[in-house]
């Protein structure tokens, strides 16, 4: 499995071909990634721009799994159901197009749930991690890994870690 | 045998809108979903709901069901009471129920989601179930970790329940619909706005006895009390219908509509033996007549009661021991001729002893 040129994380699952005076080059990146570069994912399509430069985006063939709980995306389509929520991130693409399809939006506008931060925040959730490792719960520990990283990320945290 | 409120039929509009269901589906974060859950993770999960609904006085009442390890039968009762699902009863490992002591609020743990928090009332009582639903909703999200993210909302196992994870069911009762042929443009219509059509036991389940439940389909894009409006709207329509559909039998089928209930009752009344979904269908038309004015025998509760007391698990449990489909379907007559017996004599000594047929003559 191919990880992404740009995180070097997250299974790469979009080919991204630039071809700029007639060089070309080839990136792969994941779902995130490529969100983050505007890269509109449900469309595989060749684009020449004002300035003649070629870009062509790829969907690369073949499975995908969450990291966090190894359910595969051919599993989740054909049962229809999710392993975990980190999940949701791995999939997001897919379950955006399936929110759309199930329930017209893929948008909550429903009832909001504090953030972790508001609710114990990261010190409970690395003792949370300490007991899953001393347990040798090692998927529970990379889902909680993968919270504490999120955290740590979060606007409202930045800048406030190791004081 | 105590039994969950709304069987009281006593709520509003319950001679159409049996029953008023709201549930929300939450996860833990950090945990894997139940059907991908270790058991370490199961036992966890069912530990921690259980600890953060046992530590609040508010909740002391309330009864905690394990069903790993409970009995069979006892896990079958739950379900027809529809305080459980049948999926609970075929998960595995640790889960179970948590159910106040009118059976009115419950959740259920290591289903298809961590927990499914419910509430049922008799009739259509949307706004009064949502706001047990939301109480308990608020506290449980105080203790425990939801699984949930901005934009996508609460994060559910199957992502057909995703954003507020609500879902707000009704079951109705519709044999005017479908005596005058309407049930299908009516509930077609339904489906096109966005409503949901099962059976009476749920979903995959065939209809019998005129029932169905009718809920929303989508759980994202607006909010809780949105989805709630528009859904009873769409309901409140079909029960208009249906109104309309029964007027309109009184008017232009009187003796056809009265033959059909008094049959109907013969049956009950006589029967050797009885299927389950021979006394709903049966049954439907004594809950008609109940409505229509046609049949005072016994009540709309009266009829909720039995349709309860002769599901499989109640009829075993009744009779303390293990039946088979033939077996269950006698004792099941046996149950109905008996208790429409004891009603009809009730309610005729009531009257000074006159022993006539009460069903009106449609002659009349």
């Amino acid at each position: 499995m191919k990880l992404c040129d740009e995180c070097g994380l997250l299974p790469a699952t979009i080919n991204l071909t630039q071809i700029v005076d007639n060089e070309s080059r080839s990136f792969n990146l994941c779902e995130v990634c490529a969100k983050k570069r505007g890269i509109h994912i449900a469309i595989e399509e060749s684009v020449f721009d004002a300035d003649e430069t070629v870009t062509s985006v790829q969907r690369i063939a073949g499975d995908r799994e969450c990291p966090s709980c190894r359910m595969k995306l051919s599993d989740f389509r054909s049962k229809g159901w999710l392993g975990c929520p980190a999940c949701y991130k791995t999939f997001e693409t897919e379950i955006d197009e399936l929110f759309l399809q199930i329930h017209g939006s893929s948008e909550h506008k429903g009832k909001k749930y504090p953030g972790e931060q508001n609710r114990g925040g990261l010190s409970r959730l690395r003792q949370d991690l300490d007991t899953a490792i001393k347990n040798e719960e090692f998927e529970r520990a990379a889902l909680l890994r993968d919270a504490i990283d999120e955290l740590k990320d979060a606007p409202g945290l930045k800048g406030a870690e190791g004081k | 045998m105590r039994l969950p409120a709304w069987f009281d039929g006593r709520g509003p509009e319950a001679e159409i809108i049996v029953s008023t269901r709201i549930r929300v589906a939450r996860n833990l974060a950090n945990y894997r979903f139940p059907p991908r859950a270790s058991p370490q993770e199961r036992t966890a999960v069912y530990e921690k709901t259980v600890a953060a609904i046992g530590d609040d006085r508010r909740f002391r009442s309330f009864d905690f069901v394990n069903f790993s390890g409970l009995p069979l039968l006892e896990q079958q009762l739950l379900v027809e009471k529809r305080i459980a699902s049948i999926d609970l009863l075929r998960s595995e490992g640790d889960r179970g129920v948590v159910y106040d002591c009118s059976r009115r609020i419950n959740v259920m743990i290591n289903e298809e989601d961590h927990l499914r928090l419910q509430c049922l009332d008799s009739g259509c009582r949307p706004v009064e179930s949502w706001e047990s639903v939301d109480a308990l909703d608020e506290h449980l999200g105080r203790k425990l970790d939801y699984a949930y993210d901005h934009r996508k909302g609460f994060l559910t196992c199957c992502p057909t329940n995703s954003g507020t994870g609500l879902r707000v069911s009704f079951l109705m009762h519709l044999p005017g619909l479908t005596l005058t042929r309407a049930i299908d443009a009516v509930l077609q219509g339904a489906s096109q706005m966005g409503i949901a059509v099962r059976g009476f036991f749920g979903e995959h389940s065939e209809v019998i006895g005129n029932f169905f439940q009718l809920s929303n389909q989508a759980t994202m894009g607006t909010h809780e009390r949105g989805f709630i409006e528009n859904t009873r709207g769409i309901i409140a329509e079909v029960a208009c219908h249906e109104r309309e559909a029964r007027q309109r039998l009184l008017r232009e089928a009187r003796l056809e509509l009265t033959d059909r209930i008094c049959r109907a009752y013969g049956i009950l009344l006589h029967a050797r033996t009885l299927s389950i979904a021979e006394y709903l269908n049966l049954s439907s038309a004594l809950r008609l007549g109940c409505d229509c004015g046609l049949f005072n025998d016994c009540s709309l509760s009266d009829l909720n009661r039995a349709t309860l007391l002769v599901m499989p698990a109640h009829l075993q449990h009744f009779a303390k021991k293990a039946l088979n489909e033939a077996e269950l379907g006698v004792v099941r007559a046996e149950l109905v001729r008996g208790f429409l017996t004891k009603k009809r004599q009730k309610k005729h000594r009531n009257r000074n002893g006159n022993g006539n047929f009460e069903v009106e003559d449609a002659a009349r």
